[in-house]
């Protein structure tokens, strides 16, 4: 029987090829049957700005055009978590939360919640995740795996001694991607490298450094519980 | 216009046959094969008029092989005719040649109409001979399809896959250099594929009376990118040197030269010459148009290309990687190019059955294939 597919939709160029690779890897973990797995073909879908206006009405197109294959069970959007405020136009979160300041868990129950509209939770599954701030910071996270291997075409081999710079709050820092590049030598492309690091990153480092990620495993964890029950389920939600 | 194009062994093709619409849209991503399969069209047309000629343009045929390895390639063709119920169909076959790399030999053609034969040879003989006079033994070593003045079908036939293919793929210099080149192509009628005879083209817009549509066509589109934009005329009718746009800056006029203009708008404007030259062609392949053009003018080209294909002035063949440009089209009229993840070889094909009803139901726009959902070849039905 074919297996159960599940989309990632993602925001940036680099994000295509790697986040789908760190799900794949999370889910060998829990998926050792081979009964749900990640779709070929990821989403590249803008910020969360461009996702929810005029009422979500992109976000909403999407699940549904990503949702029309047959085996797809479930969608697991990964967005970066670097805002300050969510946009104006966002009358739902603001109306909800009483306020435009930007927090992760809100934000992501507030994306699922929209997409009841498209039978979220109904026909399918949605889990949404909030990378804090960006990406790199899950590169960074864990760089001590990456040690020693190449950067895409020759660019270069990551220092031996590559590591966290002391006392750097990995989820809390602003220019991580400038952070990352000074500890990988000064060479480093989001689109370029992203992939291949997304390979060797070590994961146990990571869940230990990054709350962002162990929700991010959780939600994969949701997905796939979800395929496998039938009982299609929106997360985060907030109560 | 071409109804279906067999591909067989040609540059990263292994084997595709694609149904052809008015407007057909090649999208993919880079280095799929979408400019080889335009190419191969290029290289019938150009081997038809002159074979050491159209092998030379594309490098050799070291580089025309599949992965520069000598094999079997061949080229088949069904195409409709205006006046001819009937669909014709023309093959066109290479063998290798013993103990060379670099040299291919021409080993079948075949040119049928319906059910009936019009001519075809293969294993260095004739199979159909439908000349008067005395058949050779042999075939010439030269194309067939072009030696028949005699036979009516043959002629259309070799006349639509010559100069009535036209192959467009502007330069940003185009028609800003100097005007050495400007003699017609004897090979050639209408705009020929480096814009460079456009003054003819030009006069032949100019002195057909019975169109002025076409004129006002080509000057609104360019007061949309343009809007500054009064007119646009040759110098002289009955001795053109040059094309002279006519601006209106805050009430006062001024002439400029064609070649004095952006390379976005003489891109746009080449594109529009081609589109609506006269006679018209009977295809036009464009490659990658949106280069240069300012992006707003795109869905207004984009309506250009489905109105010549409406108005029979061309089966339009195009390749983009602009989203801007690709919300112009149906989903009906794209096709996608891939590679085989197994061989490597370039597969087309329509495009995903699920992606076409999200476009029907605008779940999704066209250009959203190329930046949200990658657009996916439909599986073979079973």
């Amino acid at each position: 029987m074919a297996p159960q597919e599940i989309v990632v939709f993602v925001e940036g160029k680099g994000d295509v090829n790697a986040v789908p690779i760190l799900a794949k890897r999370v889910m060998s973990t829990l998926n050792e049957r081979g009964d749900v797995v990640v779709a070929a073909s990821p989403f590249r879908v803008r910020g969360v700005g461009a996702l929810v206006r005029e009422g979500g009405k992109d976000w909403l197109r999407y699940l549904q055009d990503a949702t029309k294959r047959a085996r797809v069970v479930g969608v697991l959007l990964v967005l970066d978590g670097d805002l300050k405020e969510v946009p104006k136009t966002w009358k739902t979160y603001i109306d909800r939360f009483r306020t435009s300041d930007f927090c992760a868990m809100r934000a992501a129950a507030a994306l699922a919640d929209m997409g009841k509209a498209a039978r979220a939770g109904e026909l399918f599954s949605v889990a949404t995740v909030f990378v804090m701030k960006e990406f790199e910071a899950w590169l960074l996270a864990g760089i001590e795996g990456l040690r020693g291997k190449s950067l895409a075409e020759g660019r270069g081999i990551i220092p031996a001694n590559a590591e966290v710079p002391a006392g750097l709050d990995i989820e809390g820092k602003r220019d991580i991607k400038g952070v990352l590049r000074k500890s990988l030598g000064g060479v480093y492309s989001e689109t370029l490298d992203q992939a291949e690091l997304a390979r060797h990153v070590d994961l146990t480092l990571l869940r230990q450094r990054c709350r962002s990620f162990l929700r991010f495993e959780s939600a994969i964890r949701q997905l796939v519980d979800s395929a496998r029950s039938g009982a299609h389920a929106l997360s985060p939600i907030i109560v | 216009m071409i109804e279906q194009i067999t591909i067989e062994n040609f540059k990263s093709i292994g084997k595709v046959t694609v149904d052809l619409s008015p407007v057909t849209v090649l999208i993919g991503r880079s280095g799929v094969g979408k400019s080889n399969f335009l190419r191969a069209i290029r290289f019938l047309r150009n081997y038809l008029t002159s074979p050491a000629k159209a092998v030379e343009i594309e490098g050799g045929w070291t580089r025309l092989w599949p992965f520069g390895l000598p094999v079997r390639q061949s080229i088949t063709v069904r195409f409709r005719l205006p006046g001819f119920h009937e669909p014709f169909q023309y093959a066109i076959s290479w063998g290798k040649t013993e103990n060379r790399a670099d040299i291919a030999q021409l080993e079948s053609e075949r040119l049928s109409m319906g059910n009936a034969e019009v001519f075809s040879w293969g294993s260095r003989q004739w199979t159909a001979w439908p000349g008067e006079g005395p058949k050779p033994t042999y075939p010439p070593g030269q194309v067939a399809l072009g030696s028949f003045p005699t036979v009516p079908e043959a002629v259309l036939a070799y006349t639509a896959w010559t100069s009535a293919i036209g192959w467009y793929d502007f330069p940003a210099a185009v028609f800003s250099g100097p005007l050495t080149n400007n003699e017609r192509d004897p090979q050639q009628t209408g705009l020929n594929d480096n814009a460079s005879n456009y003054l003819s083209v030009v006069l032949a817009l100019t002195q057909d009376l019975r169109d002025q549509h076409s004129r006002r066509t080509i000057l609104a589109r360019l007061r949309q990118v343009s809007p500054t934009v009064r007119s646009i005329e040759l110098d002289s009718v009955q001795s053109p040197h040059r094309v002279i746009v006519g601006h209106l800056f805050g009430g006062e006029k001024r002439a400029l030269e064609l070649a004095q203009e952006s390379d976005g708008f003489r891109r746009y404007y080449a594109h529009l010459l081609a589109l609506y030259q006269t006679p018209p062609k009977q295809v036009l392949m464009f490659e990658e148009p949106e280069n240069g053009v300012y992006p707003g003018a795109l869905r207004n080209l984009a309506e250009e290309f489905i109105a010549a294909a409406d108005n029979r002035r061309g089966q339009i063949l195009l390749a983009t990687q602009s989203p801007e440009l690709l919300n112009g089209f149906a989903a009906e009229q794209l096709r996608v190019v891939d590679l085989d993840p197994e061989t490597q070889r370039t597969v087309v094909g329509p495009l995903d059955a699920d992606q076409i009803e999200s476009l029907k139901t605008q779940l999704l726009y066209p250009g959203e294939l190329l930046t949200v959902d990658q657009a996916r070849i439909a599986q073979p039905t079973r």
